[in-house]
């Protein structure tokens, strides 16, 4: 139950939960209360003294921001003394304080400089010389620090240490001279850095990308999502003469509360990139030249229609994107479906069967222990890394990481560091162990200690180099803790997994790395579904679709997008439209397969190594551009908005392929509503896709808002089954395994695009375990070959034991042309270059 | 002069040793505490006793024990040895010339207090002192004083001698937490006290050394024997530190209500070079500074309180004719802004202005208008600042400025200062 | 860099109390009894011994007075001008000092000898003036006292 008390603020009386604040109370009543050291989202310190009020009964001034309210309290926040106090505080911060608000980047957005215009004095009675302290520099690539303008509230300090756990800044010397810094001015490392530019209530730290490139009162501010990876960070997107201009986090307390990673917040410049391609190009002659829209849209739409008469519409292919909103999507499918008349529609990144959504971004916050199956949320979704990391600090909740790489979370527990593959044989080997252990009483756990007979820890350590020690550690945790939160990746086996939960309770989820995997998903953007899932060989659904779409569909299921790769060399597809995918970085042999292609259309904003094989660049629109939907790793719908313009004669990718259509079909407006291809707005094609996919029926731009929607999700009950285990062999000649994944910085597209991460983007790194270095002559810097049986390429080593003993690690990007399948680890030898 | 008490052992040969200390008796009163008393006893006997802390804020012992949480374990004790505030060396002296007197202290108010592991945060210049009571909780150890079962009664204490390393604020009492916690030493949010969440978030006890150093005597001499010295309010015998300008410095043991007076001429042998006494500082530098006209004030927290000034720790620090009293509050002031933690605005900001204001007038650029900005700086510092370090910086501006405005103005007008030459 | 010897009593301290990190502030000054000063290095190696960040024990470190962030002399003398000293001459030991130590507050003397600095009042006001030259107080001082200091201390 909870307990409520009345309280009296400057006359005006109101009922509050016990354990309010006057702050928080007074903020109910609308009434003002000056702060800088109070932060909701941080642990309340009361030391600025801005906010002391009178509160009856008790003596002296007390703090508003952590007096906690008692019933029949009777404050007062407007009496002589407490406005002589603020007047007093804010004098004594200026005593110090530079006045050089006109260059000051927070102008405009001060507390300080708010405050004393609302509650300050007017006189400075000041006399003597300021303090000098250092004036700008850099803290890393991100923040810039000026001491002279800090007011010493700590929240910059406070949040490194209360949310990411990387306490980086302090406050150094004491009294008049403290300092916030870092360890002897070293860079700050932070992956979410940037947040304490926002903290900071005054121009002490300020972003490097965006310094003086505008006075905050002329921005044009558009509440909007990051499209940076799969969370769907709300944020709000600052423009100036419709050029993007920087990004700062806006809250929402079930996805990022109101942080931002730095990859989110200081990437968003890619659209700025001077690489951005600004219109169409046609190859001619061999090379891409420019072109206007009519001419590329005429040709490439000729093209595919003579390919596709001349053998049929199933050698075309249509490659969507997890990197495109819902709109784009949909539209693909559509054209490829309806326009072009096939199901060979598929994108990279597609979820598999049986994967499942996260239950929630802040999952990790309910998880006794975070389970990161050959996952790192660092570089997969940073900002479920920051609630993991907020969980370990704040609920003591551990981390099992099981995998090639050690992810930085597995501080706060144990990292079992294994090659890929084997995976399932370490989880064997928990399984064994807890339907041993007596802290578990589940119905599983008699038949789980049985399939895991086999797999002792000391078998198991034996075959994968995982220690027992490691292992019983990581048990132990999973024993005392319970209700395990598993996160997995795209090569996952879920078998294991889902009998994990059926002895330990919790919830798995697949940690989706793109902004629209289950979007492009739930759009149709595959080559058994249509848009909401129905089966193609649904007959009904066939009907339906044909109808609305006025087509005739094709009742065969299409080619997956392997499928579609595999047949360009056997010239089952000759012709293909790739909307915003870097297939060639992204997925292995896609380069050789597109290359056999007859013909290759690509929608981009750069020209990206895919675009570079293709015979029309179509340029597009980056979400910040245009308007559109997006759906998370959790599956929840949000709204990237417009903040800027595109550069000129570039359009977004939904009015791009509508385009196309329009170019095959001519304009014929006699078609029905959902035929036609003039849209003139993504909430056209929005409301089409609602009266399509049944779950997003009651959506609306205007009520999924700046909030967003999330459609409940069953929860699947887990019957546990016996799964099997398999130790893998290195072939011979090829003794190491390559596993490849995101870093925070990847070099992929679009983020490597982005002018602000460039300095700290990670490049073709390889990760090699000093054990394997040594007997191969590797250090650090070393060029290093790294070959699979499928080629080789150069990368430089970095030496380290962030990565298992036998395995090798590098981003996708890098190394994409040795893999099996994206996400799928592959054999590999390695040689100094 | 009647026997002293607190100073019995000061000047014996040996006094730090266990030998010595337990010729002369030490140890009995833990012995007969333990036999003799239940814990809630003996916090009852020190309430009873009167015994105020010594520490500055005189708060009566027992009542602070007895805030104490109902069976909330574990409890610590923590006695403050930081002994910072300019004018005081009284606990040093005690440190020093008897540790075995302290520690038996700890061990009975441990006792009462339920509390197994305590601590003295011992501030980090006084290394001598340090290491005779590292010495001296290793002979208590090795007699079976400290340690498991102390004495066969069941009750386990152990006693840690832990350094400060140079910072005033960390004698207050939360700061002295956070420093013990390994933390810079800013002061904590109360509430929660120390009493109910303090050293590691669990029920802390905080006394002075000389506060703790009472408790053996009035276990063994009874509640009665304190409450017949000194005053009501202010009962029992106290350590004075004077220092100055007098003929014979030095720490003196009175009971409370001796006149101020009986301290300078009868003990510490009068102003040197029979010079004209022109200002005392009662209690420490924080206290406010007073006139020869009280030199008959009873030296006791009522007395001092009802003339403006406090008691605090003891330490009368006497100024004579021809020493410049605003270079006296610059050096002062200065020490305050030195030692200001930094966290909160007011003490920060506040602390550093006043100093730059008197360094100013000191050095011949004073203004009139300096004076009423001082005193207005003041008030936005007092009841504002995060602790009461704030507060204490003030004592000697206002002080100073309500007693020799006239000095202030001399300095001002002729752009000097009158006593350099 | 810290010795084999200070590593296991580190671990001492830390078993000493009830929570670790308060030995931080004894493992600093061990550290720099061991090294004189606590260069970057060795803040780093006391932040890794203790499990905490550098920036962390840098801070600690920077809030005390005893811990010297920049070399000093073998001796470092420290003269209490605090109310009570500076009552009876502690600017005198001061100017002593420095003419006879050849160097201004602050500094050290350039055979690394000395290191000569003002400090706030060490509890001794009773024998004020007085200085403290390492861990050793000397008290009542006059220039001749001092001179017979420096001069034994110039001998060891
Ligand atoms: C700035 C400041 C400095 C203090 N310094 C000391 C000190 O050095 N020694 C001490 O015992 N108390 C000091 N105190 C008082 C303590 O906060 C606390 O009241 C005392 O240790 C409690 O013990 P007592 O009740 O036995 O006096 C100081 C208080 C303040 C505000
Ligand atoms: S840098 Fe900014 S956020 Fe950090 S303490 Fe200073 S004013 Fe506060
Ligand atoms: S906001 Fe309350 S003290 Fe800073």
């Amino acid at each position: 139950m909870e307990v409520l008390v009345n309280v009296t603020i400057d006359g005006q009386q109101v009922s509050v939960r016990a354990g309010t604040t006057i702050l928080d109370a007074a903020k109910q009543l609308g009434i003002p209360i000056p702060t800088f050291c109070y932060y909701a989202k941080l642990v309340g310190i009361g030391a600025c003294r801005m906010c002391l009020v009178e509160v009856e009964k008790m003596r002296g001034l007390q703090t508003a921001c952590t007096t906690k309210v008692q019933e029949g309290m009777v404050v007062h926040t407007n009496t002589p003394e407490v406005v002589k106090t603020r007047q007093g505080m804010l004098e004594f911060l200026l005593t110090n304080h530079p006045l050089d608000c006109p260059i000051c980047d927070k102008g405009g957005e001060c507390d300080l400089q708010d405050q004393v215009f609302q509650f300050g004095g007017t006189v400075s009675r000041f006399a003597e010389e300021k303090r000098h302290k250092a004036k700008a520099r850099p803290l890393g690539p991100f923040v810039m620090k000026d001491e002279e303008r800090c007011v010493l509230c700590r929240r910059c300090i406070r949040f490194l240490e209360e949310w990411p756990g990387d306490p980086e800044l302090d406050a150094f010397e004491r009294g008049r001279n403290t300092v916030v810094d870092t360890f002897y001015g070293r860079p700050l490392t932070s992956p979410f850095s940037g947040n304490v530019i926002d903290l900071c209530p005054v121009g002490a730290l300020t972003s490097i990308p965006f310094r003086f490139k505008a006075r905050s009162w002329e921005l044009k501010r558009t509440p909007s999502i990051c499209t940076l990876c799969g969370v769907g960070c709300n944020l709000t997107l600052d423009a100036r003469a419709n050029r993007l201009l920087r990004a700062v986090g806006r809250e929402h307390p079930d996805v990022n509360d109101e942080w931002l990673c730095d990859r989110g917040r200081f990437g968003q410049d890619y659209v700025r990139s001077d690489q951005r391609l600004k219109t169409p190009l046609i190859r001619k002659d061999g090379q891409l030249q420019p072109a206007t829209w009519d001419e590329a849209l005429a040709f490439a739409a000729r093209r595919i229609q003579d390919i596709a008469q001349t053998a049929n519409p199933d050698v075309v292919a249509a490659v969507g994107s997890a990197r495109a909103s819902n709109e784009a999507n949909y539209l693909l499918q559509k054209w490829a479906r309806a326009a072009v008349g096939t199901n060979n529609v598929d994108f990279a990144g597609r979820p598999a069967d049986g994967f499942a959504p996260l239950s929630s971004v802040t999952a990790p916050l309910r998880a006794g222990v975070v389970v990161l199956l050959g996952v790192d949320p660092l570089g997969d979704a940073p900002m479920v890394d920051l609630w993991i990391r907020r969980a370990a600090l704040t609920k003591g909740t551990r981390v099992v990481a099981i995998g090639p790489k050690r992810p930085v979370v597995s501080r706060y527990g144990v990292w079992l560091g294994c090659r890929p593959g084997t995976e399932s044989a370490v989880l064997a080997a928990l399984l064994h162990l807890l339907a041993r252990d007596e802290r578990v009483q589940t119905p599983a756990k008699a038949d789980l200690a049985t399939w895991t007979k086999d797999h002792a820890p000391d078998r198991v350590a034996e075959a994968t180099g995982v220690s027992v020690q490691a292992l019983k550690q990581a048990a132990d945790f999973l024993a005392a803790k319970g209700s395990p939160l598993v996160l997995y990746g795209s090569g996952a086996d879920l078998s294991p997994v889902r009998d994990l939960v059926a002895l330990l309770g919790g919830e798995a989820g697949y940690l989706a790395p793109q902004p629209n995997a289950w979007g492009a998903l739930l759009m149709g953007v595959a080559p058994d579904r249509y848009p909401g899932g129905v089966s193609v060989e649904d007959a009904k659904a066939r009907d339906s679709f044909g109808k609305r779409w006025d087509a005739r569909l094709s009742p065969r299921k299409g080619l997956a997008l392997h499928q579609m790769l595999a047949g360009c060399r056997e010239g089952l597809v000759q012709a293909m439209l790739v909307v915003e995918s870097d297939l060639v970085r992204e997925h292995p042999a896609a380069a050789e397969a597109l290359r056999t292609l007859r013909f290759l259309v690509v929608v981009d904003q750069f020209l990206t190594a895919t675009a570079e094989l293709a015979d029309v660049v179509l340029p597009s629109a980056a979400p910040s551009e245009t308007d559109g939907t997006f759906l998370n790793l959790t599956r929840r719908l949000q709204r990237a908005a417009q903040a800027a313009c595109p550069p000129k004669g570039v359009r977004p990718a939904w009015k791009v392929i509508a385009d196309l259509a329009d170019a095959a079909q001519g304009k014929d407006k006699k078609r029905g509503a959902e035929s036609r291809w003039d849209y003139e707005t993504a909430a056209e094609i929005w409301r089409e896709i609602t009266r399509g996919v049944a779950v997003c029926r009651e959506c609306t731009y205007e009520t999924i808002g700046t909030a967003g929607w999330q459609p409940e999700s069953a929860v699947e009950k887990v019957k546990p089954a016996p799964f099997a285990v398999e130790y893998p062999v290195a072939p011979e000649g090829y003794p190491l395994t390559l596993a490849a994944g995101r870093a925070l910085f990847p070099n992929a597209t679009p983020a490597r695009y982005s002018p602000a991460l460039a300095p700290v983007l990670w490049g073709d790194v390889l990760l090699v375990h000093p054990k394997d270095a040594e007997g191969r002559g590797i250090k650090t810097g070393d060029a290093v070959r790294v070959a699979s049986a499928r080629g080789a390429v150069e990368l430089q080593a970095r030496v380290t034991d962030e990565v298992a003993p036998g395995c090798v690690w590098a981003c996708t990007e890098s190394v994409a042309a040795l893999l099996e399948a994206p996400d799928r680890a592959t054999h590999v030898k390695l040689s100094r270059a | 002069m009647a026997e002293p008490v607190l100073l019995r052992n000061v000047g014996v040969p040996d006094s730090h040793k266990i030998e010595v200390y337990m010729q002369r008796g030490g140890y009995q009163a833990l012995r007969k505490a333990l036999k003799e008393f239940q814990p809630a006893g003996l916090v009852d006997l020190v309430k009873r006793s009167g015994l105020r802390g010594r520490g500055g804020a005189g708060f009566p012992a027992g009542v602070k024990w007895s805030f104490l949480p109902k069976g909330v374990y574990p409890r610590y004790l923590v006695c403050n040895a930081d002994e910072g505030e300019p004018g005081t060396f009284k606990d040093r002296v005690l440190i020093e010339h008897d540790p075995h007197g302290l520690i038996e202290g700890i061990i009975i108010s441990c006792y009462a207090c339920e509390v197994n592991t305590a601590f003295i945060y011992i501030r980090g210049e006084y290394e001598f002192g340090a290491r005779r009571l590292e010495q001296a909780v290793q002979e208590a150890y090795e007699h079976g004083f400290l340690g498991k079962n102390i004495l066969g009664s069941g009750f386990n204490l152990d006693l840690i001698v832990h350094r400060g390393a140079g910072a005033y604020i960390c004698g207050e009492e939360t700061g002295l937490l956070t420093s013990l916690e390994g933390d810079r030493g800013h002061p904590k949010l109360k509430p929660p006290f120390p009493a109910s969440e303090g050293l590691y978030r669990k029920p802390t006890v905080i006394n002075n050394v000389e506060t703790l150093f009472n408790v053996p005597f009035i276990v063994e001499r009874g509640a009665e024997w304190y409450t017949s010295m000194g005053t009501e309010k202010s009962p029992g015998i106290k350590l004075f530190c004077i220092s100055g300008h007098v003929n014979k410095p030095g720490v003196y043991e009175l009971p409370l209500a001796t006149p101020l007076r009986t301290l300078i001429y009868d003990y510490a042998g009068g102003p040197l070079e029979g010079k004209p006494i022109k200002a005392i500082i009662p209690g420490g530098s924080s206290t406010p500074m007073i006139t020869p006209e009280h030199l008959d004030v009873p030296l006791d927290y009522e007395s001092l309180a009802a003339i403006g000034t406090m008691l605090g720790s003891g330490a009368v620090i006497v100024i004579g004719e021809g020493t410049c009293i605003v270079r006296t509050v610059e050096r002062l002031a200065e020490f305050y802004r030195h030692e200001s933690c930094g966290k909160c605005i007011p003490c920060r900001e506040g602390t550093d202005w006043l100093y730059k204001i008197l360094h100013r007038i000191e050095h011949g650029a004073g203004r009139e208008e300096d004076l009423p900005l001082l005193l207005d700086i003041c008030n936005n510092i007092g009841g504002k600042s995060f602790c009461p370090l704030g507060d204490a910086a003030l004592g000697p501006v206002r002080s100073s400025i309500a007693h020799f405005r006239d000095e202030y103005l001399q300095h001002i007008r002729e752009k000097r200062c009158p006593f350099q030459d | 860099m810290l010795s084999d010897k200070a590593k296991s009593e580190i671990q001492q301290l830390k078993a000493r109390y009830p929570h670790p990190n308060s030995a931080l502030l004894p493992v600093l000054a061990l550290a720099q009894k061991e090294h004189g000063w606590l260069s970057p290095e060795v803040l780093e190696e006391v932040a890794e011994v203790m499990g905490l960040s550098p920036a962390q024990v840098g801070s600690v470190a920077s809030f005390y007075t005893m811990f010297n962030r920049r070399p000093v002399g073998k001796y470092l003398v420290q003269v209490c001008t605090n109310v009570a000293c500076s009552l009876l001459g502690a600017e005198h030991i001061v100017e002593h000092l420095k003419r006879q130590l050849g160097i201004n507050v602050g500094e050290t003397t350039p055979d690394g000898l000395f290191t000569l600095l003002e400090v706030e009042c060490l509890g001794s006001c009773g024998t004020a003036p007085v200085m403290q030259v390492n861990d050793t107080y000397y008290e009542n001082l006059t220039a001749e006292k001092i001179d017979q200091i420096l001069a034994e201390l110039r001998r060891r």
